[in-house]
């Protein structure tokens, strides 16, 4: 009777911890459109525009106290949609999507210091999903870094192979790739796989 | 044409982090691809991807980067106490490299 007197008024004062998700990987690999997916989803707002031209994410975006429902329990988490994490950025790439050269140059300068920022809140997330284009090759340095900073850190870390509606799909690299790690196979346009990926973040950090 | 340079861990061995990025970022500016006779850190890595932000210019995009072995956990800790190496690192400018494949025991390079 008293433990559970002393249970009530424990709960009744401690404060929910509030956990500060952090979106990690390169650019397009889709993290914008899975911290959309579920800022849509839990708050009913979006926080961050995509778009098909690299590096349209240049700042960290953040929703916070965004709460999620899993399996009965509430998880309250403040979204950090990073910058892609890249080792070049060449201005050029982005007068081919149709940007005139100093709207690139610009955009590239914006970029450069968008990774830094990324790189320096490595260390101030309390987990992480690094997401990856699951099209593409994801042996990069890039994801070896984040990873391998993440993980110096114990920080816990969900893969995200994203991008499984496109044909051209391969989560079995992935998984390959890093064996060691929990992989979440989603869609984030399409909305595939987000219960498992709610339920592998609950997993985490309990 | 491009420009190999295979630098030994002895030349790098009494450099301190910062001194070590410096002379990477230095040599690549001179357009070069180098090849260390060891793997970059985490700490460098990041550290390596930072400084390379800083730099970037009209005429200096950025860098392509890639490592074999490393990991710091006990046997690799011991090893590198005792003055051996496992792993090696490739880095060149991304306007001289097109790509760096790396397949777990590979790096495959790609000049332009």
């Amino acid at each position: 009777m008293l433990e559970g007197l002393f249970k009530w008024f424990t709960r009744l004062f401690k404060k929910k911890k509030i956990l500060s998700l952090g979106f990690y990987g390169s650019p397009n690999a889709g993290k914008s459109t899975l911290a959309n997916r579920i800022c849509e989803e839990w708050t009913g707002e979006p926080i961050s525009k995509v778009s098909e031209v690299p590096h349209e994410t240049r700042t960290v975006q953040k929703k916070e106290k965004v709460v999620v429902k899993v399996d009965g329990k509430e998880l309250i988490m403040n979204i950090l949609d990073m910058p892609g994490i890249a080792t070049k950025v060449d201005y050029r790439d982005f007068v081919d999507y149709g940007l005139s050269v100093e709207e690139s140059q610009q955009r590239a300068r914006e970029a450069t210091k968008g990774i830094i920022e990324a790189i320096k809140w490595l260390e101030h997330v309390d987990a992480a999903l690094v997401v990856m284009d699951s099209t593409q090759d994801p042996y990069t340095q890039v994801n070896i870094t984040i990873l391998g900073n993440l993980e110096a850190r114990n920080i816990p870390v969900i893969i995200v192979a994203n991008k499984i509606d496109l044909k051209k799909s391969n989560i079995e690299k992935i998984k390959e790739a890093f064996p060691q790690h929990s992989i979440v196979s989603i869609s984030a346009l399409k909305g595939e796989g987000m219960q498992q990926l709610y339920k592998t973040i609950a997993s985490k950090v309990k | 044409m491009a420009k190999i340079e295979f630098v030994s861990s002895k030349t790098l061995q009494n450099l301190e982090e910062s001194q070590k990025i410096n002379y990477i970022l230095s040599n690549i500016k001179k357009n070069k691809i180098l090849v260390l006779e060891e793997p970059l850190t985490l700490k460098e890595e990041k550290e390596l991807i930072e400084r390379t932000m800083n730099l970037i210019s009209r005429d200096f995009p950025g860098i392509e980067v890639s490592s074999l072995g490393g990991g710091e956990g006990f046997k690799e800790t011991l090893i590198k106490m005792l003055g051996g190496n496992i792993g090696l690192t490739v880095i060149g400018p991304s306007n001289l490299v097109k790509e760096l494949k790396k397949d777990p025991n590979k790096i495959y390079l790609n000049v332009k």
